[in-house]
């Protein structure tokens, strides 16, 4: 289509003979930039849009918990996200009733109630303690068919929360600092008792002392 | 027979140095009491071998790990965390491994910092700079691969940006494209680099390092009286030397100039950096029971709401600034320079007073690095992908 627009325009401009040349030159080439960034841009605009609603539900919804997850204040990109579920073509595997109620409750602001509705809609289990992990490598219920990821696929299942590095201090954290202390004083009288005999300062010393009479010869 | 015995003189020697005599007459270690200069047992001088230490370090606590990672991505995370809860001394062992790779970042910069500072890549050991950069290009490597293996949200979104890089290098890239093994996870062929091809490649390069550092001998100070043209120190090329003290060894280098130097067997600077490197686990070891890393979510592909690991935070400021492919040329760009340091200061002298040049260009390129990394510091993460 854009071909032929392109080709009308330049046939449009061959008529156009009683315009200056220079104009003429600078028409044809605008024309012509301006087509080539619409053929370009249109389709590459429409097969966006035909992606979004390619991209399936589950995918969009569990991206809209990672934002929960990680960005909680990112209103807009979780609006965005479910807003592309619910439009999603493919919504195999969502139930897109908890969806909408995760919508509502998004509206209302309660993030604990957006994330179970989402874990909901994609038959994943709740888990917000973040402690459990084994539920990661159990199947969502109904989704028997689930295939291992290959190439770049995360193979995610369920967005866990951040599991945090440091827990109550224990018995073992302080046996593990009193070893590490006690290396270190030895490794630092180690280094002390293995100390070069001369420090730079001193080497520089005697090195000049050893040479003076030779400087001596060449001065005199 | 006792009586014969009571008549042969008696040497009195402790068993542990006849074990030790026993295990170097078999495995020639005597070799490794080769002379080196005395100075190279001040700390400055010992990063190199701190930076082996974290190597050490590393493939000690990397072994630990792999008994009990899964790199599978839909259970990489979860085995992530079941090392840090369920295993013994997990936690502190990932820490330590997490903290140790930074250390080792950080040493191995430093040493190139010493190395540059002391003119110590020039004529004869040009060799031995490009080996040293490669394996810190490794280092780096090394620490990328590491936060993708615990599949979170950072670590796939690190992936994710290294694939599109791989695809703007095009054919050059082909290792990096999912294409390349259509049916295997990256993570696997990550991990696998992670394990194995990279620490095979660093290992290899230190042994090659270690070589050529006894072929050329451990530079001489700039500091002290020294061949280096602007610090002769009055001795002549080939000009006699008078008697040298106890301490000095006279010494002549292969453009045939002479001067005086401490020297000390190898040994005694692998001890020293012994001793180094027993204070820098012991630091580490401190640092990972005190500020052990978090797990970050499981992956989503998508979504982009993580900063990388502070060592790239420079080149996602580029990133920031002139997008993905900045991260690419930026990071070609500092190599590029880094490789080509000896060929561009073809300057003979190696005090760093008689150096103004290379010193200013060395000073700008770390203050830029520097500026850019705490930019991104105060910087929020931003989409790209």
């Amino acid at each position: 289509m854009s071909r032929h627009l392109c080709a009308r325009e330049a046939s449009t401009d061959r008529q156009a003979g009683d315009r200056p040349r220079v104009s003429s030159a600078a028409a044809r080439f605008a024309i012509a930039a301006a087509v080539s960034v619409l053929s370009l841009a249109v389709p590459a605009a429409a097969l966006a849009h035909g992606e979004e609603g390619a991209i399936p539900a589950r995918e969009s919804v569990l991206q809209a918990i990672a934002y929960v997850v990680n960005t909680p204040d990112d209103m807009d990109m979780i609006t965005d996200k479910l807003t592309d579920a619910k439009e999603s073509q493919n919504q195999e595997g969502v139930d897109i009733a908890d969806v909408e109620q995760a919508i509502q409750a998004l509206d209302k602001g309660d993030m604990p109630q957006v994330r179970l509705l989402l874990e909901q809609s994609i038959g994943a289990r709740a888990d917000l303690s973040g402690l459990d992990v084994r539920h990661v490598l159990q199947v969502a219920p109904g989704g028997s068919t689930v295939s291992l990821a290959t190439g770049e696929q995360p193979g995610t299942l369920i967005v866990t929360d951040e599991l945090t590095g440091r827990g109550p201090w224990s018995g073992t954290d302080s046996a593990l600092i009193g070893i590490a202390a006690a290396a270190a004083a030895a490794g630092v009288l180690l280094g002390w008792r293995f100390r070069p005999a001369h420090s730079v300062h001193r080497l520089r010393h005697e090195a000049a002392l050893a040479r003076r009479p030779a400087d001596q010869k060449v001065g005199g | 027979m006792s009586h014969i015995t009571k008549t042969r003189p008696v040497e009195h020697v402790s068993r542990g140095r006849r074990f030790v005599g026993a295990v170097d007459e078999r495995l020639g270690l005597d070799a490794l009491r080769y002379p080196v200069p005395e100075h190279a047992n001040n700390l400055a001088w010992s990063l190199g071998g701190l930076t082996a230490v974290s190597l050490l370090i590393l493939i000690v606590t990397g072994v630990v790990l792999a008994q009990y990672y899964d790199p599978t991505p839909e259970v990489a995370n979860a085995s992530v965390r079941t090392i840090v809860e369920d295993v013994v001394l997990g936690r502190f062992i990932r820490s330590l491994h997490f903290w140790t790779a930074q250390a080792m970042c950080v040493l191995a910069a430093l040493h190139l910092i010493r190395v540059f500072f002391h003119g110590s890549y020039k004529r004869p050991r040009e060799a031995n700079w490009l080996i040293g950069v490669s394996m810190f290009g490794l280092t780096l490597l090394a620490l990328f691969t590491g936060t993708v293996l615990k599949w979170d949200q950072e670590g796939y979104e690190a992936l994710a940006h290294n694939l599109e890089l791989g695809q703007l290098l095009g054919g050059a890239g082909f290792w990096f494209s999912t294409s390349f093994a259509a049916h295997t996870p990256i993570l696997v062929r990550l991990y696998s680099a992670h394990i194995m091809l990279i620490p095979g490649l660093i290992i290899i390069l230190v042994t090659l390092h270690a070589l050529l550092i006894k072929r050329h001998k451990i530079s001489s100070h700039p500091g002290l009286p020294a061949p280096a043209p602007d610090t002769p120190a009055g001795l002549e090329p080939g000009g006699t030397l008078p008697a040298p003290r106890p301490s000095l060894v006279e010494v002549t280098t292969p453009p045939g100039e002479t001067y005086l130097e401490a020297r000390e067997p190898f040994t005694h600077h692998l001890r020293r950096v012994g001793a180094f490197g027993l204070v820098l686990l012991a630091l580490l070891s401190i640092v990972a029971v005190l500020f052990p890393p978090s797990v970050g979510p499981t992956p989503v592909a998508g979504v982009e709401v993580t900063k990388p690991m502070w060592p790239f935070w420079w080149m996602f400021t580029l990133e920031n600034w002139f997008g993905l492919p900045a991260i690419l040329w930026g990071g070609l760009a500092l190599f590029a320079v880094l490789f080509a340091v000896p060929f561009i200061d073809r300057n003979p002298k190696r005090s760093w007073r008689t150096r103004p040049v290379a010193m200013t260009s060395a000073a700008l390129v770390i203050l830029a690095l520097i500026a850019l990394t705490l930019f991104m510091g105060i910087t929020p993460p931003a989409a790209h992908l």
